[in-house]
């Protein structure tokens, strides 16, 4: 990133735009890399993009969000061509009565709040272990062992713990457990998210080991043709 | 009509992993059925009988449950129900695994593979037939790249020639084509060889794919913007 930024500073914006493509490829929640990404892109598209994504991952970065409803402005006034007078532009007969419509007004950019990230990020495994632990109770809930419930909640702890330290380590959440330091800490993350894998793990294990048990009793009963 | 591949590149990652390894996974253990059937084809039907889902077995609590329930969709009755299916997630899953992460589309195809298999054994409880395939979780595939990318275009090929067609069309004519056969099994109770309500409950899983979007994707997706 370093390098990509003296690249940029210095204005070798090839240089600075191949290294930061290629971070971002490699760590795309670098917000830092995105940022540094739409200022050397040359096509408005591109810009937008980069920092479209810069801010899906710090939304509360508000110069970067002004700016791309500038760039979302440009881009509206490009199209409709208001901004930029041609030589000898076109002038349609206007019929009468014929309302005029006015130029559509620049899109509000919908943010993700990192709750409804974590939620989001959280269900998949739970849901997933649920939909297990129901077919294998003979799609009837009334069947289900208390000790799948209780997996369901390790899955479920696990999998909020892996989406937090992994894609929402700036929720309020993790910063009132850990600490501002933990948050930033890398070492912490990366125990929090092994951790989330064993609390994701050992359920799963139990489960498979529930599974094959069942499947064996059955086997030895299976008639052999 | 059979799809090829689809023509838009990746935007978050470059191998989709997962996509191919699951496609490896299905061949090697079609190979290795291959292999038991030469040597015992009653060894073989007991194989069918574990790990593929039986819906009396499933109900009564007998037999792998949950288990059998993913192997399932590992299992293929045949050469041109394997081709069928890894070929179908080639074309859908690449760009469906690039918006989720190998990871989570792994989980994600596993979920549409399961709602696919619950919603299989409802509509024919009563049978003792195994139900074998991965075609479930691949329609749950196909649903979440109409969702996503209902505007791509898949290179398909029609009749003797390789047309690009969009991924609306195709995979609203593969949904259509098994509306009637699932509605004649649920009121004339009609005997098919295909479990045509699995396919259907793959693509009503399909809607579990916002829950596996990588932070980025469901941004761009909830801003209107290519994914």
């Amino acid at each position: 990133l370093r390098e990509a930024i003296t690249a940029a500073k210095t204005g070798q914006r090839q240089k600075a735009r191949d290294l930061l493509l290629a971070l971002v490829e490699q760590e795309p929640r670098n917000e830092m890399a995105w940022l540094w990404l739409s200022e050397v892109v040359d096509d408005l598209e591109d810009k937008m993009i980069a920092l479209e994504n810069a801010l899906t991952i710090n939304p509360g970065r508000l110069q970067a969000r002004t700016r791309l409803e500038q760039w979302r402005r440009q881009k509206i006034e490009a199209e409709t061509g208001q901004a930029t007078p041609a030589a000898d532009p076109p002038i349609a007969p206007k019929r009468p009565g014929a309302a005029e419509t006015p130029p559509k007004p620049p899109r509000a950019i919908v943010t993700t709040s990192p709750t409804l990230t974590l939620i989001r990020l959280t269900a998949g495994p739970p849901i997933f272990f649920g939909l297990l632990i129901f077919v294998h109770s003979g799609l009837n809930p009334l069947h289900l062992s208390p000790l799948f419930c209780l997996s369901g909640l390790g899955v479920l702890l696990g999998s909020l713990l892996m989406a937090g330290a992994r894609y929402t380590p700036e929720h309020v959440l993790w910063q009132k457990v850990l600490g501002q330091e933990g948050v930033n800490d890398v070492l912490m993350r990366f125990l929090l998210l092994i951790l989330g894998l064993l609390f994701m793990a050992i359920p799963f294990l139990f489960f498979l080991i529930s599974a094959l048990n069942r499947l064996e009793a059955y086997g030895a009963t299976m008639p052999v043709r | 009509m059979m799809p090829l591949n689809d023509t838009e590149p990746n935007r978050y990652s470059s191998f989709p992993f997962m996509t191919i390894s699951l496609i490896c996974l299905n061949i090697l253990v079609w190979l290795l059925e291959a292999v038991i059937v030469a040597n015992s084809r009653s060894r073989f039907s007991q194989i069918i009988m574990l790990y593929g889902t039986v819906p009396t077995l499933m109900l009564n609590q007998q037999g792998g449950g949950g288990l059998s329930s993913i192997t399932h969709m590992f299992l293929h009755g045949g050469l041109w129900h394997l081709f069928g299916n890894m070929l179908a997630l080639w074309v859908y899953g690449r760009r469906v695994e690039d918006v989720c992460g190998s990871w989570r589309f792994l989980v994600f195809y596993l979920t549409c593979g399961l709602f696919a298999d619950i919603i299989s054994t409802i509509t024919r409880a009563q049978s003792d037939l195994p139900g074998i395939g991965a075609s479930g979780a691949v329609f749950g595939i196909m649903g979440a790249y109409l969702i996503l990318f209902p505007q791509g275009r898949i290179r398909t090929f029609v009749w003797l020639g390789v047309v690009p067609i969009r991924a609306y069309w195709i995979i609203l004519y593969f949904f259509i084509l098994e509306i009637p056969p699932a509605f004649r099994i649920l009121i004339y109770q009609a005997d098919y060889q295909v479990a045509h309500w699995a396919h259907l409950g793959g693509f009503f899983a399909s809607l579990f794919v916002f829950l596996f979007l990588r932070p980025e994707a469901f941004h761009r997706y909830r801003n209107e913007l290519p994914l």
